[in-house]
Parts: C-alpha cells; structure tokens; sequence
C-alpha cells in the first residue's frame, strides 16, 4: 500500500476538510439556522445531554436490546440450523403464500407490537429477536441453494446423515456470505428497533428522539445521532473483526 | 470385481417428455485396475458414476458391489472443503481414524508438511490431492473419479496421472475413470469403454496393451499411437467422435 493510496489518511483529510467547512459556515457565516447546528452548541449539548436526558440508561437499553437480539439469533440459527433447512424444504411453498405480508412493511408490525405490549422491553427484544432470526435465517435458506454440488456428493457418498450434512456442509458453506449479510442485518436492526422506540415512546434512543423533538431541542437530535453512528460504527467493526478472525474461506 | 449390469436411467421432462440418460449399461470394474469409460461431453457420464456410488438410483439395472467396502466418488467440481485443514478434510466422514494412517495418506499424495493448510483459493491439483487422500481413507472398494482433469493445466494433469497410476499400483487401488479425453485415458487406463451420447450407451470396450510403467514418454511411443488410432477410429463410426477430445 502506498502513501497515497492509504484508506485511513484519505478519510481523515476528508474528514478534516468537512470539519473546517462545517465550522466556518455554521459557526461564523450562519450562526442561526434550522438546518445544522452551530459547533459550539453541539459540542456543548455533548456534555449537557447524558444528564437532560437519562442517556445512558437509553443508550444501555437500545444496545443490550439489539445486541442481544443479535446474539441470540446467530446462537439460535447455528444450534437449528439443520432443522431450520429441513423444515424449509418441506415449507418452501406454503411460505411463498405468505410473501404479500411483505406489502404490510415493518411499520405496520411495530405499530401493532406496541399496540399489543405498551411499555414492554421484553416485547422489544422479542421482536427485535424475531426480526433478526427472520433475516438471517431467509439468507441461509437463499444460500443454501447455492452450495456448490460437490461438497454435498462428497458428504453424502462418505454416508454422512442428513443432519450431519446441513451441520457440517451447507452451514460451513453459507457461512462467509452469511456472516457478511450480518453487519446489513445489524444495520436493519438499529433503525427497527429506534422506530420501535420512538412509537412506544417509553424505552431506548428512540423514545429520546422523541422527547427531543417534542421539546424542540434541534441541537439533541443531531448529538444523538452522532452517539448512535460511533456506536453503530463500533457494532459494524466488530462484526467485521469478528468474521476477519473466524471465516476465513470462501466458498 | 464391481459389475454393472444394464443399468437404464430415464427421467421425464416438466412437459412430459421421456428423455433416456443411461441405455442398457454394462460394464465390469476389475479389481486393482484402472478402467475408463470415454465418452463426449453431455453422454451421462456424471450419472453413471453418480448410479455407481449410490447417490442415484437407475431406473432399471444393477451395481453388483461384492464388498461390504464403500464405493467412493470424487467429483469434477472441486470437493476438498475450504473450511478445514487438509489433515480435517482427509479425515473428514471418517468416525474412527489413526492419525497415523491418515498422515501417511497425507504424504503418499504428496501434502507432506501441508496438515494446517486450508485449500481455500489453492490450485485444483492441491484440492485434488485432498480428495484422493479422503477417499483412500475410507479404504474404498473403487474410487470414482469424475472428469478430474478438465481444467488442470497440462503440468498439474500429467502429475496427476502419474499419481493415480502410483496409488494403483503401490495400494492396488480399483479406479474407475469417466472422461472425454482419449489420451488420458489411453496413458491411465488398463480398460476403456467407448460410450456413445443420446443416449448414454457402451459402444465397444479394449483392453489397453502397453507396458505398466507409464511416464511422460510413453505418449510418443509407437504403440500408444497406434492405440490410440485405433479407438478414436472407432468413434468415427458415430456422429458423436468430435466431441472427443485428442489432445495430451
């Protein structure tokens, strides 16, 4: 890698050059404005926003919902995984009737999940959890289709039971394309579970959001979301060290 | 010796066509040898083999297996798994194993000091390697190999085939080799069947009268010529000997 080529200075001269913009526009050349907040005031809010707030409380919550939910749907998924693709082949069809359910959006769900569990972190988990089962497992089955033949020839002629195969073959053979579409399923799960939030208005960031647009509080709102992407960012790099370190092939 | 005896494979199309694979197939495996069946591109040979190892039933016939020994197939796309170690992928299946046996496996197909490496973005000579070794673990009564050298290069297929005549002879190891390429299997095989397409069917069968030690010499030699004019010579006889490939 050459001096120029480096990712990491381009993105931080980048990053500087929108700084300096950023400041010289909002902090001397429109102060007042209802678009982006002056610096010194957001730098302030950062301060000022743990206490107004209850913070870190919200912030705890968000993430141990959807962290959790993570968690325990990839654990779910990988000790199911040979029922899971099983059961699919048999229910292949009959799930197809159900894919008009997808013109009723997300929205649709959270609404009525907050309709039917008012103030409940456990229903909060419980679909956030769904959610994230329902995502990751709809890519394992797309992926599974693809496994490359040999693979089940050779474990099928070696006498490998069924669920030995699903174990041992399909799963090991989606996983890197599993693994990826995970940090988009993290992604997902963020904004769900803040629209979540902001609906119930009782929990988490989203019920923030809420209050501070309720109070009109321009300069919360755009602290807030810099919090969530550094911690959204966190999450993603994470991931991404995670599947670095663990998948290492390519199917 | 595995016998196959008229094995038939039909399968009927989405419109309701019957279309024939596999017409009255007969074919003796003998033991220790290596046998070929040459045959062109699209003639059913992957279900042949695939019929033989079990993993598809014929619509009528017979594989007679008199060995309580499975029939190991190894398949044209590559099968080592990129997820294990080659040591992983040579005892892979296996529910019993000394590791010395299966270090040894590994050496005699020349992974020697190779036992952590995955074969994730390897060559296909690597990855082969691989395959053989895991089948010989499960010391086969044949291992089928399924148009292996298709896209090897020249270098790799002529190590490959020196390897498998090395296995043969040292562990007298029963092949059974499907291809479309003449020369290859002239310089493998000690039997070959000529198979026709559309369908699938045993046109004529030769012993293959050369010396037993084959090397890179061998294909320019008188015999090996005359070998091999006389069988695609044979496939002249049907419209389907262009899809036949000459070439080393």
């Amino acid at each position: 890698m050459t001096k120029e080529n480096n990712p990491i200075k381009k993105n931080l001269i980048v990053f500087s050059w929108f700084m300096f913009v950023y400041v010289i526009l909002f902090e001397f050349i429109l102060p007042v404005n209802k678009v982006i907040p002056k610096p010194t005031l957001l730098f302030e809010s950062f301060l000022h926003i743990w206490r107004d707030y209850n913070l870190v409380f919200a912030f705890t919550t968000t993430a141990t919902i959807i962290y959790l939910a993570l968690v325990s749907s990839w654990i779910q998924i990988y000790i199911g995984v040979s029922r899971y693709l099983k059961y699919y082949a048999y229910v292949e069809n009959s799930l197809d009737s159900l894919r008009f359910l997808k013109y009723l959006t997300i929205f649709f769900f959270i609404v009525i999940f907050n309709f039917w569990f008012p103030n409940s972190l456990f229903a909060e988990f419980f679909f956030s959890f769904i959610i994230s089962v329902f995502l990751t497992a709809k890519k394992l089955f797309e992926e599974s289709k693809k496994v490359n033949e040999g693979y089940i020839l050779v474990a099928r002629n070696l006498g490998l039971s069924s669920y030995d195969i699903y174990e041992d073959v399909y799963w090991k053979a989606s996983l890197p394309a599993l693994s990826k579409y995970f940090r988009s399923v993290h992604y997902y799960l963020w904004g769900v579970v803040l629209i979540y939030e902001f609906i119930g208005n009782s929990n988490g960031l989203g019920s923030i959001y809420r209050i501070a647009i309720t109070y009109n509080d321009f300069t919360a709102l755009f602290v807030l979301a810099i919090m969530i992407s550094l911690l959204i960012w966190f999450g993603d790099y994470l991931i991404g060290l995670i599947n670095k370190k663990t998948i290492h092939w390519t199917a | 010796m595995i016998e196959i005896k008229n094995i038939t494979k039909e399968y009927f199309t989405g419109a309701g066509f019957k279309i024939s694979v596999l017409k009255d197939i007969t074919l003796k495996v003998v033991d220790k040898k290596i046998t070929s069946v040459i045959a062109p591109s699209g003639s059913g040979k992957s279900t042949l083999l695939k019929i033989i190892s079990g993993l598809e039933e014929p619509t009528s016939g017979v594989v007679v297996n008199p060995s309580a020994q499975k029939i190991i197939l190894i398949p044209t796309a590559p099968s080592s798994f990129p997820w294990l170690n080659v040591f992983d992928n040579v005892k892979f299946g296996l529910n019993k194993y000394v590791e010395k046996q299966i270090q040894l496996l590994i050496n005699l197909v020349g992974l020697e000091g190779y036992n952590t490496f995955h074969c994730n973005n390897r060559s296909l000579g690597f990855r082969f390697r691989i395959s053989l070794a895991r089948s010989l673990a499960h010391n086969p009564a044949a291992i089928l190999l399924d148009e292996p050298f298709i896209e090897m290069n020249t270098q790799t297929k002529n190590e490959m085939l020196l390897l498998i005549r090395e296995i043969n002879k040292t562990l007298g190891i029963t092949f059974l080799i499907t291809t479309s390429n003449l020369t290859e299997a002239l310089f493998l095989s000690d039997k070959v069947y000529l198979m026709k397409k559309d369908p699938g069917e045993i046109i004529s069968e030769s012993d293959i009268e050369l010396s037993t030690k084959r090397d890179e010499s061998t294909y320019s030699s008188e015999s090996f010529k005359q070998l091999r004019n006389k069988i695609s010579s044979a496939f002249e006889q049907i419209e389907s000997q262009k899809l036949v490939n000459l070439s080393i």
